[in-house]
């Protein structure tokens, strides 16, 4: 080899990743040329750590382990802009899905504890009522998150409490949760259906 | 027109009661027919396809289920809950095999805005109208779920969906045009995170006003809630939103309500946070010092 120059260090495919996502889920990172469509639509993508675009190059690179432990697929609001806007039909809020199921898969941590904790509480509440029901929603968030050591500031928990009042008078907060006449249906579903989750 | 099955959804057993009210009076005014499915479960929402895609499938499955049973066309009233019923359908269709033994999933399921705005029913209401809410000027909010992505949801008019200003044309408003029909209101991010939620509802707010919009018309309860439940907070912040009166929020239901003169949606309209009665009687007053 002549001096000056670097071979390459090959050690796998790096693309063996976006291939597998392909075949699986239809998403088609290849077709990305970077126009930055997906990042220019995305509402929040001024609240990302890396933007969308970099998301979709970064699993056509291959690079999942740096990846999963960034916030930017949590911060996604499903919105689909980005997925409606691809000129290349990229399904990129797809994409961004996959990811956070990876982070649950895979047991890793999530980088948005607040984000991820909200999504698994109103799992909780659904499990327990087979419906949503708002105040035990936040109740149970907000314990969740002091349980995990975020205090709130003092006038958040003022101004939280003056709303919970206001919509409590107004009936919109209800003290007592329905059920669902399906309720056991919807336990066996949160229970065991996830087992045959897709990888 | 057949009777349908409905799909009522979470928020509207609690926090958007008044939608739920709503719903009930026009619906009857209009001859319209919706059965309540009695064993409906949530459609899991984002929580359920942030964590665990097989769930947010199997969990509307089972509403999905329980519809065809009835044998009725199933309309929704959350965008949400439409969405993800929606997709359910076609991704269950897509994987034959997989279709649970005797589901022939060949029921339509439908927006309940969309299905209001069609021809049939918006003639129904243009002759029903009692008070025509001359001289008002309204936006309409679609938010995200009832028009992307087009592919799931079946129709193309993501750019500029046009269905909730054909109904607040229909109440005898004016439909003000603006560029945020679309604009994601940040949803339940709000929550988790307050500075990302209130910045898009912000911005939101400050456009409407920017358009001279009277008043905003939505039709998904999440955004109903963000758009009027953190004004109060959001006015204390921002001198933009000061400079203007309270704007009030109302589902499309609720303005059709007032224009149909149905006195059951008025208990409603006093659980929002910014009170939309001032604005009508002062659009009364207006009227008979006019006429």
């Amino acid at each position: 080899m002549q001096p000056g120059t670097t071979a390459l260090n090959i050690v796998g495919n790096e693309q063996a990743w976006s291939q597998d996502l392909a075949r699986k889920t239809g998403i088609q990172v290849s077709s990305c040329y970077q126009c930055l469509r997906c990042t220019n639509a995305c509402p929040v993508s001024t609240f990302m750590d890396i933007k969308p675009h970099q998301i979709v190059r970064r699993v056509l690179l291959g690079q999942q382990e740096s990846l999963l432990t960034c916030s930017a697929f949590w911060v996604c609001l499903s919105c689909e802009m980005c997925s409606t806007y691809c000129p290349n039909e990229i399904d990129v809020a797809a994409l961004m899905n996959r990811l956070k199921n990876m982070v649950m898969e895979l047991r890793r941590e999530p980088a948005e504890i607040a984000i991820a904790t909200f999504h698994k509480v109103f799992l909780d509440v659904l499990d327990k009522h087979g419906r949503i029901n708002e105040l035990q929603l936040m109740n149970r968030f907000q314990w969740r998150m002091l349980r995990q050591g975020f205090q709130p500031a003092r006038q958040e928990v003022f101004r939280d409490l003056r709303l919970t009042f206001e919509l409590v008078r107004r009936k919109r907060l209800k003290l007592l949760p329905e059920s669902s006449p399906a309720m056991m249906e919807i336990r066996h579903l949160v229970h065991h259906g996830s087992e045959e989750t897709p990888s | 027109m057949k009777p349908l099955a409905f799909y009522p959804g979470c928020a509207l057993q609690a926090m958007s009661w008044d939608y739920r009210e709503s719903i009930k009076a026009v619906a009857s005014t209009l001859d319209l027919e919706l059965r309540e499915l009695p064993d409906w479960t949530c459609c899991g929402a984002t929580a359920a396809h942030s964590l665990d895609e097989a769930m947010s499938v199997a969990l509307p499955l089972r509403n999905l289920v329980s519809a065809e049973k009835l044998g009725l066309d199933l309309a929704v009233a959350c965008p949400m809950c439409f969405k993800r019923l929606t997709y359910t359908r076609l991704t269950v269709r897509k994987k034959r095999d997989e279709i649970p033994e005797g589901l022939a999933l060949d029921h339509r399921i439908l927006d309940l805005a969309r299905l209001l705005a069609s021809e049939e029913l918006l003639e129904r209401i243009r002759n029903q109208v009692r008070n025509p809410l001359t001289g008002l000027k309204m936006v309409s909010f679609y938010g995200c779920q009832v028009v992307r992505p087009p592919k799931i949801i079946g129709h193309d008019d993501y750019e500029n969906p046009q269905h909730l200003d054909r109904l607040v044309v229909a109440a005898g408003a004016d439909a003000v045009d603006w560029s945020f029909k679309a604009t994601c209101c940040g949803a339940s991010m709000g929550i988790p995170k307050r500075d990302i939620g209130r910045t898009l509802i912000a911005k939101l707010l400050v456009q409407a006003y920017a358009s001279g919009a009277q008043a905003i018309v939505a039709c998904c309860p999440l955004c109903q809630s963000n758009l009027d439940l953190y004004q109060p907070e959001l006015r204390r912040q921002n001198d933009v939103l000061r400079r203007h009166a309270p704007l009030p929020i109302l589902y499309y239901t609720e303005l059709l309500g007032i224009a149909l003169g149905l006195d059951a949606v008025l208990p409603g309209l006093k659980s929002h946070l910014v009170d939309p009665v001032p604005l009508f009687t002062s659009l009364r007053r207006q009227g008979s010092n006019h006429g």
